[in-house]
C-alpha cells in the first residue's frame, strides 16, 4: 500500500509498505476513504516531537472501511464504516472506565518511555512517535486498528466522510477544549488560534451557551472564517500591541471568563519573550514557544479557566506561573478523550447543529501530501485544512 | 515489605564496627581526592586524553558521592555474588485470586514474561525457556519456596542452576477498592542481566507487571511488532536486529467477562464485585 512516512526534519515522503494485518485478537484493518492532516503533526514535520523515526507512518485522523477484524472483535463487521478516533483506548483500565480515554494505561508498548518524561504513560495514539506507541498511522490506504471493539463508530452511510472524518480528533479536541472551560450562559470566552481546532472550539463555545467569543490570530483568511462562519470577534495580534490588554479593553477590564490555547508548542508572537523563545528553540534549550500559554495566563480574569487543547511535548520556560496561582485560575489540560465525545457529537452532525466540513480548504490526493504539509505549515494558499484521499491518482501538475 | 527475599549468595547483614566505619570514610574520601586528581590532570590535558580522564573523574567522584550517601563502603566494581535487587508495583483492576490464578496459569505467564518460549510445572519445580535477543535460549529452573494461595508466590533457582535468580510475587487488595495491587521483587546476580534476559532486575520486574496488567485488564499485550513502516535508517535496522518482546496470542480465561462502563463518578459495578471479595480475604 501506498503511505505517508516521516522521513527526518521537515521531510515526509510517500513510499510502498506493506499491507497491515491482523496482530493481536482485538485489531481490526481498516480500508481508509478520508484521512486529514493535523496542526499536531506539523509538529512531528517540524522535528519538536522527540522519538520518531525515519520511516514512520504519520497521520491519526483517518476514517474508512473495516477489511479485517480480530478474533475478539465483536462489534464491528466487514463492511462497516467507521470514524477511528486518535487516541487508543483498552476500554477496561481505571482511565477507560473514567472516561478518560486518552489517558488509557494499557495501549502504549512503549509507556517507559513516556514514564521516563512524563512520569506515567498517556495512551498510545496513531503515527504520533514511539514515544506515545509508535503506532503506524492513518495517512495511508490502509491501517491497524488496536482496540477496534473499543474506538471506532459505525457512521449512517447518509452523511459524507467530510461531515464525519473530523470527529477522529480535531472536532472533539476542540469541542473538549470548550467544555473544560464550565461555561455559563452569557460568558465570554477567548480563543488562541483560528486553526482547525481553534475554529471547532470557537463554534463549540457557543454551542455550550458563551454570549462572546474573541478569536486571536494574524491570517486574515483564518479571522475572516472565524467571524463569519463562527461569529466570534477577533484580534489580529500583530495589529495590536498587546493582546491581554486588548482583550481587557474588549471585556470592560475584567478580562476573560475563560481562555483556550489552541496553538500549542509552536506559538508566533511579537513580544520579546517570544523571540527569545524562538532562538532557545533554534539552540535546543526548550522544546516549546509557550508564547499564547503566557498571554492566556495573564489575560484570563481573576478565578477563571485556562484550558489547553495545543500539544505540548517537552520543557517550557518562563511560565508566569505565579499570575495563574495569584489569580485563583483553574487549568484543564490533555489530550481529548475522544471516544467519549463521538456519539454526542455524531448526534448534533446528524441533528444538522453544525456541519464540520466548513473547514476544509484542500481536498488533495495522498500523492500530494509532501506538498499539503509544506502549504498547512506556511499557511500558503490560505491553507486551513487539507483533506487526503488515499486512492485518488495525483493531479497532473 | 516484612521479609526479604532469600536471594542466592547474599552477603550476611552484620554490625559495623567502629573501626570499620573509620576504614570507610578514609575509602570514600581517598576515592573523592582522586577522582578530584583526574578532574585537574583532565583539565591539564587535550583532546580525547582530557574526554578520558574527566569521565573517570566523574564515574569515580559519582560512586563516592553515592557511597557516603549510602553510608556504604567505597567499591570500584560490583563484588563477585552481589545481588541486584529490584522492587516494582502495579495495580490491576482485578481481585487478587483471578491475579494469582492467572500467574499460576502456565500458559498466561510465559506470555508475561518477555522472550519467553515456554513455562513448565511439575511439583514445586518449574522451567523457563527463554529466547535471549542476542545470546540465544537459555532454560532457566526454579523452585516454588513459599505459596500463600491468592496471596504471595516465591521462587529460587534450583542450587548449580546457569542463571542465579529469585523472586516473589504479592497479591494485595488495592485499599481505594480498585482491584489489587501487585508487588514483585526480583534478584539477581551482577551478570544476571547478561545471561538470563538482557534486561536489568528493574526493567523485568517493570515489564512483566506492565504486560501483567495489560493481558489481565484488556485481554491482550499491546505491541507494534509486525506492523507496516516506510525504509528504516541504517541506526534503525541496526537498533532492530534485537527484536521486542512479542504481543499476546493466548487471553486470560475468564476474560470473556461482560463490557463495563459505568458513568464517571458513580462507582462502579466491578469495583462494587471487588469489594466484598477482599473483605473475604
Amino acid at each position: 500500500m501506498k503511505a505517508l512516512c516521516w522521513q527526518g526534519k521537515e521531510q515526509v515522503g510517500v513510499e510502498t509498505v506493506s499491507d497491515p494485518h491482523i496482530i493481536n485478537p482485538h485489531d481490526a484493518v481498516v480500508r481508509i476513504t478520508s484521512t486529514a492532516i493535523c496542526g499536531s503533526d506539523l509538529h512531528l514535520f517540524d522535528g519538536y516531537i522527540p522519538s520518531m523515526e525515519q520511516g514512520d507512518i504519520l497521520g491519526h485522523e483517518f476514517m474508512g472501511e473495516v477489511v479485517e477484524i480480530g478474533s475478539a472483535v465483536r462489534n464491528l463487521a466487514v463492511g462497516d464504516r467507521v470514524v477511528v478516533p486518535f487516541p487508543i483506548a483498552c476500554g477496561h483500565c481505571y482511565f477507560c472506565e473514567h472516561e478518560l480515554w486518552s489517558l488509557c494505561d494499557n495501549t502504549n508498548p512503549n509507556a517507559w518511555m513516556a514514564e521516563k518524561l512524563f512520569g506515567y504513560s498517556p495512551a498510545g495514539i496513531f503515527g504520533y512517535s514511539h514515544m506515545l506507541g509508535g503506532y503506524a498511522g492513518g495517512q495511508a490506504q490502509y491501517a491497524r486498528v488496536p482496540f477496534a471493539d473499543i474506538g471506532p463508530i459505525k457512521v449512517p452511510e447518509r452523511l459524507s466522510d467530510e461531515q464525519v472524518l473530523f470527529l477522529s480528533d480535531i472536532f472533539p479536541t476542540g469541542y473538549m477544549a470548550a467544555e473544560n472551560c464550565d461555561i455559563k450562559p452569557g460568558d465570554t470566552v477567548a480563543v488562541w488560534g483560528c486553526g482547525p481546532v481553534g475554529q471547532f472550539a470557537i463554534k463549540s463555545a457557543f454551542l455550550l451557551g458563551a454570549g462572546r467569543v474573541i478569536a486571536i490570530d494574524r491570517f486574515p483568511e483564518r479571522l475572516r472564517l472565524a467571524r463569519e462562519s463562527a461569529r466570534a470577534e477577533t484580534i489580529n495580534y500583530e495589529e495590536v500591541d498587546d493582546v491581554p490588554g486588548q482583550l481587557a479593553l474588549m471585556t470592560g477590564g475584567r478580562g476573560p471568563d475563560a481562555c483556550i490555547d489552541a496553538v500549542g508548542m509552536e506559538a508566533h508572537g511579537t513580544s520579546l519573550l517570544a523571540r527569545m523563545d524562538a532562538a532557545k528553540q533554534k539552540l535546543m534549550l526548550e522544546t516549546g514557544r509557550p508564547n499564547v500559554l503566557r498571554e492566556a495566563i495573564r489575560a484570563c480574569r481573576k478565578g477563571g479557566v485556562l484550558s489547553v487543547a495545543g500539544v505540548y511535548g517537552g520543557f517550557l520556560d518562563t511560565i508566569p506561573f505565579g499570575a495563574a496561582f495569584n489569580k485563583g485560575l483553574r487549568i484543564a489540560t490533555g489530550q481529548c478523550h475522544v471516544q467519549r465525545y463521538l456519539r454526542p457529537l455524531l448526534d448534533r452532525v446528524q441533528r444538522n447543529e453544525i456541519d464540520p466540513s466548513f473547514i476544509i480548504t484542500h481536498r488533495l490526493s495522498l500523492d500530494e501530501a509532501p506538498r499539503a504539509y509544506e502549504i498547512f505549515r506556511d499557511k500558503k494558499e490560505n491553507c486551513v485544512k487539507v483533506v487526503l484521499d488515499p486512492w485518488a491518482a495525483p493531479k497532473a501538475a | 515489605m516484612a521479609e526479604g527475599i532469600a536471594a542466592p549468595g547474599s552477603p550476611p547483614q552484620s554490625q559495623v564496627s567502629r573501626s570499620s566505619q573509620d576504614q570507610q570514610r578514609f575509602g570514600i574520601a581517598a576515592g573523592a581526592a582522586a577522582a578530584g586528581g583526574l578532574l585537574l590532570a583532565g583539565l591539564w590535558l587535550h583532546a580525547w586524553p582530557r574526554v578520558l580522564l574527566l569521565s573517570a573523574a566523574g564515574c569515580l567522584g559519582f560512586r563516592a558521592f553515592r557511597a557516603q550517601q549510602r553510608g556504604e563502603p567505597l567499591r570500584l566494581w560490583a563484588q563477585r555474588g552481589t545481588n541486584i535487587e529490584s522492587e516494582d508495583a502495579i495495580s490491576i483492576l482485578r481481585t487478587p485470586q483471578e491475579l494469582y490464578q492467572s500467574w499460576n496459569d502456565t500458559e498466561l505467564l510465559r506470555q508475561i514474561i518477555p522472550y519467553c518460549r515456554g513455562v513448565e510445572r511439575s511439583g514445586q519445580r518449574m522451567r523457563f525457556t527463554i529466547e535471549r535477543p542476542v545470546t540465544g535460549a537459555v532454560e532457566m529452573e526454579s523452585e516454588i519456596t513459599q505459596e500463600l494461595e491468592n496471596r504471595l508466590l516465591a521462587w529460587e533457582a534450583v542450587p548449580g542452576a546457569e542463571i542465579q535468580s529469585a523472586g516473589e510475587v504479592r497479591f494485595e487488595p488495592d485499599p481505594s477498592g480498585r482491584g489489587s495491587i501487585v508487588r514483585l521483587r526480583l534478584a539477581t546476580g551482577p551478570s544476571g542481566w547478561l545471561r538470563g534476559f538482557g534486561l536489568s532486575a528493574k526493567q523485568q520486574a517493570h515489564t512483566e507487571l506492565r504486560r501483567f496488567k495489560q493481558l489481565m485488564e484488556a485481554g491482550e499485550i499491546a505491541t507494534i511488532q509486525g506492523q507496516p513502516h516506510g525504509q528504516r535508517s541504517a541506526m534503525a535496522r541496526l537498533e532492530r536486529l534485537v527484536p521486542e518482546p512479542l504481543g499476546s496470542d493466548i487471553m486470560p480465561a475468564e476474560y470473556a467477562r461482560p463490557r463495563r462502563r459505568g458513568p464517571v463518578g458513580e462507582p462502579l459495578e466491578r469495583e462494587r464485585a471487588i469489594r466484598p471479595a477482599r473483605e473475604a480475604i
